[in-house]
């Protein structure tokens, strides 16, 4: 047998990261080792979740079906995000990131060098308009994408946009072999070699498991242990609030969420059924909380924010998932992103019993370099923006991450995109953010020459109609919903 | 933008790196006006002994449109499904590192933790018997793998032996066909320009100056652009990969080629034996510490299977990198980029790199610093992450019968290798990352291969009943055993193929 192997694991505080977690462990742990989760008060779900394509996966894994889920937790469909309000000067500095890759690999050569070229003669459009997502989106639009490879149709990806309550629910019925309870932590009590001997709990449980989980929204667990060090990133990203309201629902709210950067930082629209869940991202030194609830119009709930990691997720017998480990404004539509990452590598490197410290050294390895790319993102958009609010000039006076730095300096010289080794966003994400954001290559790549100039420009005009035409045949966003009640 | 263009390409040094590079170059940027030329010297010898590839040359050949059946008639080309690994690990040992996985995932836990379960569990069963391609090789069987991905033939690659001589004649003849003008001659100097060092020209031993916007440098370990006129400078690898010398040697056939590569470890280095359809190239790479060239040569002698066919060639040289491969208008391929000994048969693989990345980033006239920073990085990461790889075989051995062994086993080898190692013997995990050619199934060979054991496997595993997981090994076993034994011999499939006529006098260009 596997030197002892995990007989135990106890969940400390819900929500979204606990269930995820707790759902996927259900799956994949052998039968003979406990699953306990204790929900904390604190780690009660709120407003709503906007992810990525590859959460679908998740679900798939944990045989959660998608239209239950929907159905639990509200949920809508996401082909990307809209980003308005980044130059400062209305409506004219929106853009798309669409999920689906823009454009055709013609002559072996990236789309997006095809595009720079053709438009360095003329008017080609914008990089969205060849995304079938994005120009879909913005039609208020959706349909599955296609399994036939020769359609237009199988450019498309989406994720979904979901009310956490909801979901939690939804991932509570994967997980029925795991024990729960609420409970609130009184003590977190260390062993002489500084693992976790016990969690009492405030009724006087005694709380003992092979490995901990401190999926708690700040990390009681990982906090007490060596080097549970906090790594505070609000240097460039400055927004340390969140306002949570939700508003009355559109009649077909587009199949997107929708960014708009504001002087006190941003606000997020999610579209969900019966609601659009709003979000108001603030810097608290700048913004009142009552000056936030004016803005969004009214009540509501405001949750405090860390941008930052913790220096080791995993250390000893405890491992954070969620806001425990690590924290970054919603600003990308990642969200969930880095809890399904962080279960999903906790399986592949599960410990055996007594612990397995390499095993936990590789877990901070990728989960931090993980983080930091997907920051770099984050980072970038504030970097990207030509705002003069107080907030967006000290953002933008914080030096980025050299891996940033290069990141955009390559993209800014030939339209090169670096993928480095643990990169969340694919290439295609990273071009449309770029772009959408205003940088704009200094040359494309000389290989895109070799095509003809004419037949370029033909290219491109056929392949921009046929996108538009797919997009307007597609049901509206409202109508795709009633089909999957 | 136009003025700023590249207008032509001088490729100094042909061989193997240099025709591989006019090749993809002529194909690559038909249409745009550039031209391209190659200097070569008949009298400069060029490195190319019987060569054995990696997977990934297939994609190269595809990308220029060779057709395969030709390719391999015109360099008495064989398949390779892997290399045979002896005596590393140990005296007697043998395994075979494979182009393809081992078994399935069962229940999503990578089959290696269910076969380490088994094993602890008392079933002997060797890992190999869950390896189409190793099968295959042991039994000298070839088939081209399935497209159909629900077959457990669809489930291995393939790579050439051939003989590199021949390949960089056929590559010539294509880029010729394809407007790239060679000419015959040495290289008396290179001229630089004043204002910013970049290389202006050329000069011929006739006197003809050649001028060029960019300059590729595949004129081998000397470099004679990059290093003796541009000085970039070379990082010396040879603290772990002290391998300094090699004695080559074609000798006749004697049995049907083989199609794998086998690679024997002996007292002072390693001997290769790479099957071709006319000959077999054999060689032994040493450290010239722990013997003589003559004692060497007697070595490789002694092990031929066939009569040898020339006196042993010998080669210099110091394993390494060469500090920045593009440096101001001249970007190095092949030996001159670097050194590292072909022991996992990467050396025209890291040609193909070079090649591919170098149109990625096909710079200006100005040649971008940004550009030459990223093609040093991407090429940094290929060449570190090849020698961890390489400087593993070296280090995990418990052979203690030469002190060449003794050194190998006892060395501090690279942080980012030991971590490696730590890992995969705590928990049976093996570091994945982005980049970098050599994944799992490769590591897991030589791991398992040279006796480095996890102490516990994923215990993932568990989840999976031994009832179920006794019959699924059973059923993979099984197959791989009746889907090998459905394959044509080796021989009779490149007979049927893709059989060469007897080399002629000329053809021996290796």
């Amino acid at each position: 047998m596997s030197l002892a192997a995990l007989n135990s694991v106890a969940i400390l505080g819900g929500g979204v990261a606990g269930w995820m977690t707790a759902g996927a462990l259900a799956r994949a742990l052998p039968a003979d080792c406990t699953i306990q989760v204790v929900e904390t008060a604190d780690s009660a779900p709120r407003g709503a979740l906007s992810t990525l394509p590859a959460l679908r996966t998740f679900h798939g894994l944990l045989g959660l079906d998608e239209a239950v889920l929907m159905r639990a937790a509200r949920g809508t469909f996401k082909l990307g995000a809209r980003y308005s309000g980044w130059t400062g000067s209305g409506q004219n500095g929106d853009h798309v990131e669409g999920f689906s890759d823009a454009g055709a690999n013609l002559d072996g050569v990236a789309f997006h060098h095809h595009w720079l070229r053709a438009r360095e003669r003329g008017d080609v459009g914008r990089y969205e308009d060849y995304s079938l997502a994005a120009v879909a989106g913005r039609l208020g639009r959706f349909a599955p994408p296609s399994e036939d490879p020769r359609s237009v149709l199988s450019t498309l990806s989406y994720g979904l946009h979901l009310d956490a309550a909801g979901y939690v629910a939804a991932l509570r019925s994967t997980a029925g072999r795991a024990e729960a309870r609420s409970g609130e932590i009184a003590e977190v009590a260390l062993a002489p070699d500084g693992r976790i001997a016990a969690v009492t709990l405030a009724d006087g449980e005694r709380i003992v498991a092979d490995l901990f989980i401190d999926a708690t929204p700040d990390g009681r667990l990982i906090a007490a242990m060596p080097d549970g060090a906090w790594i505070d990133e609000s240097a460039a990203l400055a927004c340390d609030r969140l306002a949570l309201r939700e508003v009355a629902p559109r009649a077909n709210p587009p199949p997107l969420t929708e960014f708009e950067a504001v002087a006190e930082g941003w606000l997020r629209r999610v579209p969900l059924r019966g609601g659009d869940a709003v979000t108001l991202a603030y810097a608290s030194g700048q913004t009142s909380d009552d000056a936030a609830r004016d803005i969004l119009g009214g009540e509501a709930t405001i949750v405090s924010l860390r941008n930052g990691r913790r220096r080791r997720v995993w250390s000893g017998n405890c491992l954070a998932i969620g806001p425990a480990a690590s924290q970054l404004e919603p600003l990308n539509g990642d969200d969930a992103r880095a809890i399904q990452s962080g279960v999903g590598r906790l399986i592949a490197l599960l410990p055996t019993a007594e612990g397995s410290p390499l095993a936990a050294m590789e877990y901070n390895r990728l989960m931090a370099e993980e983080q930091e790319r997907a920051r770099d993102m984050a980072v970038f958009r504030y970097a990207a923006a030509a705002r003069t609010d107080p907030l967006w000039v000290q953002a933008r006076r914080a030096p980025p991450s050299a891996a940033l730095a290069y990141k955009q300096a390559q993209f800014e010289s030939r339209g090169r995109v670096v993928l480095y080794d643990e990169e969340s966003f694919v290439e295609g994400a990273w071009v449309g953010a770029f772009l959408g954001h205003g940088i704009t290559p200094r040359r494309h790549d000389r290989l895109a020459d070799r095509l003809p100039a004419d037949q370029a420009d033909a290219a491109l005009a056929r392949l921009r109609g046929l996108i538009r035409q797919a997009a307007q045949a597609m049901p509206l966003h409202a109508d795709a919903l009633k089909d999957r009640p | 933008m136009t003025d700023q263009a590249v207008r032509n390409i001088l490729i100094v040094g042909g061989g193997t790196a240099g025709w591989m590079t006019a090749a993809a170059l002529s194909a690559k940027l038909a249409g745009l006006p550039i031209a391209i030329r190659l200097v070569e010297s008949a009298e400069i010898g060029t490195v190319g002994v019987g060569e054995a590839t990696v997977p990934h040359i297939r994609h190269f050949n595809a990308a220029l449109g060779l057709d395969e059946a030709d390719f391999m008639r015109k360099t008495q080309a064989t398949y390779k499904l892997g290399i045979e690994f002896r005596d590393w690990g140990k005296l007697g040992d043998s395994y075979v590192h494979p182009f393809g996985a081992y078994g399935a995932a069962i229940g999503g836990v990578g089959f290696h933790h269910h076969w380490l379960r088994a094993r602890q569990g008392g079933d002997p069963t060797p890992l190999e018997a869950y390896s189409l391609p190793i099968q295959a090789a042991r039994l000298g069987r070839f088939v081209p793998p399935s497209s159909d991905p629900r077959s457990l033939a669809s489930t291995y690659s393939y790579a050439y032996q051939f003989d590199a001589g021949l390949y960089a004649l056929y590559l010539r003849a294509y880029a010729e066909a394809r407007g790239v003008v060679r000419t015959e001659g040495k290289v008396a100097d290179v001229v630089l320009r004043g204002e910013d060092g970049f290389i202006e020209a050329i000069t011929m031993e006739n006197g003809e100056r050649v001028e060029a916007d960019l300059f590729i440098d595949c004129s081998g370990f000397r470099g004679l652009l990059i290093e003796q006129t541009l000085k970039a400078g070379y990082e010396d690898w040879t603290r772990w990969l002290p391998c300094d010398r090699a004695a080559a040697v074609p000798c006749d056939t004697v049995e049907p080629s083989a199609p794998y590569t086998r690679s024997i470890a002996d007292k002072a280095g390693w001997r290769w034996r790479i099957p071709l359809q006319h000959r077999v190239g054999n060689g032994y790479v040493y450290c010239s510490d722990h013997i003589s060239d003559d004692e060497a040569a007697a070595a490789l002698l002694a092990g031929l299977e066939g009569k040898a066919l020339a006196e042993p060639r010998f080669l210099r040289f110091v394993t390494g990198r060469r500090k920045k491969q593009w440096s101001k208008n001249c970007v190095a391929v092949g030996l001159s980029s670097g050194f590292l000994e072909p022991l996992e048969s990467t050396s025209i693989h890291l040609i193909q790199v070079a090649v591919t990345t170098l149109l990625e980033l096909f710079p200006d006239r100005g040649c971008d610093q940004a550009d030459q920073d990223e093609y040093n990085r991407v090429m940094d990461l290929e060449f570190e992450r090849i020698r961890d790889f390489l400087v593993l075989h070296y280090h995990a051995t418990q052979r203690t019968d030469a002190p060449f062994w003794n050194e190998r086993r006892t060395m501090s080898i690279p942080d980012s290798l030991a971590y490696k190692m730590d890992l995969f013997r705590e928990r049976g995990v093996v570091v994945k990352y982005k980049d970098g050619f050599f994944l799992e199934p490769s590591w897991l060979a030589v791991y398992l291969g040279q006796n480095v054991v996890p102490r516990a496997y994923d215990p993932v595993s568990d989840s999976v009943p031994d009832a179920v997981l006794t019959q699924r090994l059973k059923a993979i076993r099984d197959s791989v055993a009746d889907t090998t034994r459905s394959m044509p011999s080796h021989a009779d499939w490149i007979a049927r193929f893709c059989a060469a006529a007897p080399p002629s006098a000329s053809g021996e260009a290796a």
